[in-house]
């Protein structure tokens, strides 16, 4: 039976996976909107505003005029009314009243910009109060710009397309920075995480289960003879077995929940949460059934392939806590290098203890899944 | 708020953005009646305040910032103005309280009434017999 918790776990990494795998769809596009002004940069999707007012009738007067120019618009009576509308939606822009009952404007400001939010949120004020020192208390508490109330609709538009345009760069630019993030870790020739991301997401990986004294195995796989592929048959050739590995490895894989990471030229790490030994090796015995199953479809004609490889886990409460991601890799190593001793095509699987016992011990406890 | 029906094209939109625009400033004109009544009411507690006046001061204050708020916004220049000129009277006044006589907010007051009253098309009844001893210099 799955635990509470072990679902929740599950639908975390989930979910964490799903983000990192969230595609970049946005387009700036140059053109005219309704009232003739130039939008340098307007977003495919349309932009939200919060009119954050007291007054009810400001705040149908101000939203029909931001409706009319393709404003997406949701409407707040109070600073406490509008953080929990921004909880609850994403709004690119708030324009905001300053004199409000409970949270006022320079208060919901402050708030705003104390918040840890996954996008940036521009922050106008629309009041009458006009003196340079309302102005300055306004832009310190946080407003990007201030408008006060008698300025012309062409003003107030005119200023909230900066906003538009502000956002849409920011939007821009976080997406982009999040592509460049996901090619920095990800390996270009088999789409599998790279050296970098098994570095930087094993050690957090570990953390995890820790924290939830949840099993985590590691599966260290290593293309048998393929240096000898590349000679005989070429890099090309070399390159589509890699990618063709990597395809059939993931179908034997939990999507998103289990990662593979290519760890060196045809040397893989496969990272398994919530799974232990057992079913590590389990996975294993799928892979090598996979492989072997049918010849990879090669430019140089069908070429079969075998993996070598070294299955281990960290079960008990005892090894979460002490044994490390990189003595993790290690053990995982010494198997690999078992099952490669003793002929290939094969998984050597044990528990990370028996790993560090005299060799003869050692072969004695492992489990051959040959 | 958001509008769920189909997209409209964008003259069909902009003539109905027109008339929910001239919806909403019918309300605001409308609501100036109330104002004007509204005022009227808090003129009287003032008028009646006995030198306890920090408190229909504060009423004053939120009436008139509000309403300067509104009439900015709807392009009552005129009637935004003089609700700003009662506001700072106001506040003037309730820094240093000295009775229920301050010409300059009476003064205002009177303003405002009238401006309302003639903008509410009663100009008669603004009603705001300032006492000449308590206009201001």
């Amino acid at each position: 039976m799955i635990r509470a918790d072990e679902k929740r776990r599950t639908k975390e990494i989930s979910a964490e996976h799903q983000r990192e795998r969230q595609p970049i769809s946005e387009t700036p596009r140059i053109g005219l909107n309704d009232s003739g002004i130039v939008l340098l940069a307007e977003p495919t999707t349309p932009c939200r505003v919060l009119v954050v007012d007291d007054d009810e009738l400001v705040v149908r007067r101000i939203s029909t005029l931001l409706q009319r120019s393709g404003y997406e618009i949701r409407t707040a009576r109070t600073g406490e009314e509008a953080l929990r509308i921004l909880d609850a939606t994403a709004c690119q822009i708030v324009l905001t009243d300053w004199h409000m009952p409970d949270m006022d404007g320079l208060a919901l400001c402050r708030n705003l910009r104390l918040r840890q939010s996954s996008s940036y949120i521009y922050i106008l004020m629309l009041t009458v109060r006009d003196a340079t020192s309302d102005i300055l208390a306004g832009l310190a508490a946080g407003a990007d710009d201030y408008v006060v109330k008698g300025a012309t609709p062409e003003e107030i538009l005119a200023r909230l397309e900066v906003g538009r345009r502000i956002t849409h760069l920011e939007r821009s630019l976080r997406t982009s920075n999040q592509k460049n993030q996901r090619l920095s870790v990800t390996d270009a020739l088999t789409g599998a995480r790279n050296r970098r991301f098994l570095m930087k997401y094993l050690p957090r990986e570990l953390s995890r289960s820790q924290r939830y004294n949840h099993p985590i195995a590691v599966i260290s796989c290593d293309l048998d003879n393929f240096k000898r592929i590349n000679d005989s048959f070429g890099h090309t050739a070399g390159d589509e077995i890699l990618q063709s590995f990597v395809t059939r490895a993931n179908n034997c894989l939990r999507q998103g929940i289990d990662w593979i990471a290519r760890s060196g030229g045809e040397e893989f790490v496969f990272v398994l949460p919530e799974t232990d030994l057992k079913g590590a090796i389990a996975a294993a015995k799928r892979l090598r059934e996979v492989l072997v199953a049918h010849p990879v479809s090669t430019s140089a004609g069908p070429l079969e392939v075998t993996a070598s490889m070294g299955v281990t886990a960290l079960e008990t409460t005892h090894e979460l806590a002490t044994v490390s991601s990189a003595e993790l890799l290690r053990v995982a190593d010494r198997y690999l290098y078992s099952s490669k001793h003793l002929g290939r095509d094969r998984a050597t699987a044990g528990p990370v203890g028996s790993a560090n016992l005299p060799s003869e011990k050692l072969r004695g406890g492992r489990h051959d899944t040959h | 708020m958001i509008r769920t029906e189909e997209q409209p094209s964008a003259s069909a939109k902009a003539a109905h953005s027109d008339e929910a625009f001239e919806e909403v400033r019918q309300s605001f004109l409308l609501r100036l009646h109330g104002e004007q009544a509204r005022l009227l009411v808090l003129r009287e507690a003032l008028g009646s305040s006995g030198g306890n006046t920090a408190s229909v001061l504060g009423d004053l204050e939120v009436f008139a910032h509000r309403l300067r708020g509104a009439a900015a916004v709807f392009s009552s220049g005129a009637l935004s103005e003089d609700a700003r000129l009662l506001e700072l009277a106001v506040a003037a006044a309730s820094i240093e309280p000295k009775s229920d006589n301050d010409p300059f907010v009476w003064a205002a007051l009177a303003t405002l009434i009238s401006r309302l009253a003639s903008i509410n098309g009663n100009p008669l009844s603004a009603g705001c017999a300032v006492p000449t001893s308590q206009h201001p210099n």
